[in-house]
């Protein structure tokens, strides 16, 4: 009788364990929602969303529980709960980048519908190249957080006083960044040059320069004239930098600029609370903007945050009322002037009380028009480190730009052929 | 009587033994033995076996962070054998021959000092004991503040003395000489701590002989002191080894590898591949060959653990 019993025990914990699963996995959408969980990134946004939530949570009597992790943790951390589809997350901050990787494992939901048919998120408030931002393989699944194109950014009163103007083009950019290195009054320019991200500056040289990635077959194309053309170029810059420029990221190369005396610096538009903050910048007063110097082609590249709904969360319902509400033609402008970076939207760069304490705004949708994302693909952040590394032996003279970029063509094509 | 006091042939002894009573107990002893072992070996299994055997199963399948893979025999070896993995080695050879090569004669001298108890021992003590306490990341943000080739000390100190303003972790082999230097302030207190421990654990009698039979304090140190201490250093050195191998944060915050793959040892290679590039199943093939190739430094630990 005994092991009956005991077989009958554990039938009976199978069975209330499934049931118990089961309806963990069929909970009602329409079950009312009093709490929400937000993955956000450190930074100026998510800082200016916690002042917000408040008012929403007011508003709604939904609790939003924000969770954060630093940028080099925060997507490991989202791919291992969008494989444990638990539903962990109800709303995630994630960068561009990363699209591809969510998008190709159907990792977040397709927003296309939803903010087609809001009468307050304002979709057709973006140029074409901001509504497709968060686009892959035709489905929307990531809302503008953020729109960060490439901004150059100068020293006004170094301008004035050895009578530079502003440059259209990248021979410009270098003349003027080399008489200012010669006169002795600053360096010349700054931008990031360590690996890896110096891939992301790389990128905007190739482009400027006609080359590209690949060819219209999909196949590596970085030997080509254009991309030794821009490697030179990147190369070149470096001779007109601060010495410490080579092994700096955008953080660095901002902080070089703001505190040290430095003439110009290409960097992306999110920088510009910390570049226009007194506290951090000892020159906010002689910094000019324009939008990036041109090569044989006009891109601009274009970076900024997303955020998306977890195809595993339970509260997708709730979670696009939020998203509606922080990301939505009110909810952007509440942003910004709460501290959050800007959102690329037409309307705010139409606002002349935003724009008033915002000036580079109108710059925002002008840049993204001729923006381009970095590429969308599942194995760019592989691609990014391989190019960092490659540009990296050119800037250290480890080896020469044919080189370096034959090994990275070859690099190239081991990586997308896998 | 009689029986039992001659000595039975060798073969007997067991087939003659009552089998009851001695194999019951021993069977007994053993049962509880491993029923008081059982969960111990169930810990291990859980949190050693089952995550090496997770591993080797990983590295035979083209797995993502996001994607189960199909099996891919051994192309994740060739891939990780034919990539980076060769000068990742080299780099983490390095690093660790110049821990011992810095950290040790280092850290010896400064116990030889402190081990002469004069005056303000106890206080050179302490603070030098103080990079020990400090978490790698906090000691690599410092320096890496510290070494900036533009507005850290080390080259405002230079420009004061006159000297060239160095590109401490822009040039390839000043990055590496930078991670070296980083380590060793970290880590030679640990060696001074330990050798301390060791020299204050002399006996007197040796030196004292040689002192009388005219011996230099050189030769003391040198045909006395070295001798006994080698086991304390023994352990010493392979700690060291074994810590440098897995030397990760200070790179990570001061250089990230970089310049190119300049300062990228293995610790650093096998993170890029399973986090940044999110490809699993090669990062846990690296990792099984990160633990072959280690192998020897596991045997000479055994070595020095066995003197």
């Amino acid at each position: 009788m005994k092991p009956n019993r005991l077989l009958m025990t554990a039938a009976a914990l199978v069975l209330a364990t499934s049931l118990a699963a089961c309806g963990q996995s069929a909970a009602p959408q329409a079950e009312k929602v009093d709490s929400l969980t937000i993955f956000l990134t450190p930074s100026p946004t998510e800082d200016a969303i916690k002042k917000l939530l408040p008012e929403y949570e007011k508003e709604t009597g939904i609790t939003v529980t924000v969770v954060d992790a630093p940028y080099d943790d925060a997507h490991q951390k989202q791919l291992l709960s969008f494989k444990s589809k638990q539903g962990a997350y109800d709303i995630v901050q994630f960068d561009n980048p990363f699209l591809a990787t969510y998008g190709d494992q159907g990792a977040l939901v397709d927003l296309t519908d939803k903010v087609k048919s809001s009468s307050t998120f304002g979709y057709d408030d973006f140029v074409p190249a901001l509504q497709q931002y968060g686009v892959y393989d035709g489905k929307l699944i990531g809302l503008n957080l953020s729109t960060e194109p490439f901004l150059l950014w100068y020293r006004k009163d170094i301008y004035a006083e050895l009578g530079l103007t502003v440059p259209k083009t990248w021979d410009e950019y270098y003349a003027n960044a080399k008489k200012i290195q010669d006169s002795g009054k600053a360096d010349g320019q700054v931008m990031a040059f360590a690996n890896p991200v110096n891939s992301w500056w790389w990128l905007q040289f190739l482009w400027s320069f006609g080359g590209d990635l690949t060819d219209a077959n999909g196949a590596p194309s970085v030997t080509s004239p254009a991309a030794v053309a821009a490697t030179e170029y990147y190369k070149k810059l470096l001779e007109v930098s601060p010495q410490s420029a080579i092994s700096s990221n955008g953080d660095d190369a901002t902080s070089l600029f703001i505190t040290q005396d430095v003439g110009q610096m290409i960097t992306y538009s999110g920088y510009w609370p910390t570049i226009m903050d007194p506290k951090q910048s000892k020159h906010v007063d002689d910094i000019g903007y324009a939008a990036i110097p041109s090569g044989t082609t006009d891109i601009v590249q274009l970076t900024g945050w997303n955020i998306g709904i977890p195809s595993d969360s339970k509260k997708q319902d709730a979670a696009w009322k939020l998203l509606d509400w922080l990301v939505g033609k009110q909810g952007s402008a509440s942003l910004l002037k709460a501290g959050g970076a800007a959102i690329g939207r037409n309307s705010m760069a139409a606002d002349t009380a935003l724009v008033k304490d915002n000036p580079y705004l109108p710059l925002l949708p002008a840049a993204a028009t001729n923006g381009r994302r970095l590429p969308a693909l599942v194995e760019w952040p592989e691609i990014s480190n391989q190019i960092g590394i490659r540009v990296a032996d050119v800037m250290t003279g480890k080896t020469d730009s044919q080189t370096s970029l034959n090994e990275l063509n070859s690099d190239l094509s081991k990586i997308l052929g896998k | 009587m009689t029986a039992s006091l001659t000595t039975p042939a060798p073969g007997r002894v067991r087939s003659d033994a009552p089998r009851g009573g001695a194999s019951v107990r021993a069977r007994r002893r053993l049962s509880v033995h491993a029923t008081y072992l059982l969960p111990a070996w169930l810990l291990v299994a859980a949190v050693v076996v089952v995550p090496l055997g997770l591993s080797v199963w990983m590295s035979l399948h083209n797995e993502t962070m996001l994607r189960s893979g199909r099996f891919i025999g051994l192309e994740n070896y060739t891939d990780v054998l034919t990539g980076d993995f060769w000068p990742a080695l080299g780099i983490t050879l390095v690093f660790s021959l110049a821990a011992i090569a810095v950290q040790v004669p280092i850290g010896l001298g400064l116990a030889m000092v402190l081990n002469r108890e004069l005056r303000g021992t106890q206080l050179y003590r302490s603070v030098l004991l103080l990079p020990m306490l400090l978490t790698p990341v906090a000691v690599g943000l410092m320096w890496r503040l510290m070494l900036n080739a533009d507005t850290g000390v080390i080259n405002g100190v230079a420009g004061m003395l006159h000297l060239p303003a160095l590109n401490w972790l822009g040039d390839r082999t000043l990055a590496v000489v930078s991670v070296v230097l980083v380590d060793a302030w970290q880590n030679i207190p640990f060696v001074m701590l330990l050798s301390l421990a060791g020299l204050q654990s002399l006996p007197d009698a040796p030196l004292e002989a040689a002192a009388v039979d005219g011996a230099t304090g050189w030769q003391s140190f040198w045909h006395i002191t070295l001798p006994m201490l080698t086991p304390v250093l023994g352990v010493v050195v392979m700690i060291r080894i074994i810590e440098s191998i897995k030397l990760f944060d200070i790179i990570y915050i001061l250089t990230q590898g970089g310049p190119g793959t300049a300062t990228q040892n293995l610790s650093l290679l096998n993170y890029r591949v399973g986090f940044s590039f999110m490809n699993t199943g090669q990062a846990a093939a690296l990792g099984i060959v990160i633990c072959v190739v280690l192998i020897p430094v596991f045997w000479l630990q055994k070595k020095v653990n066995e003197q």
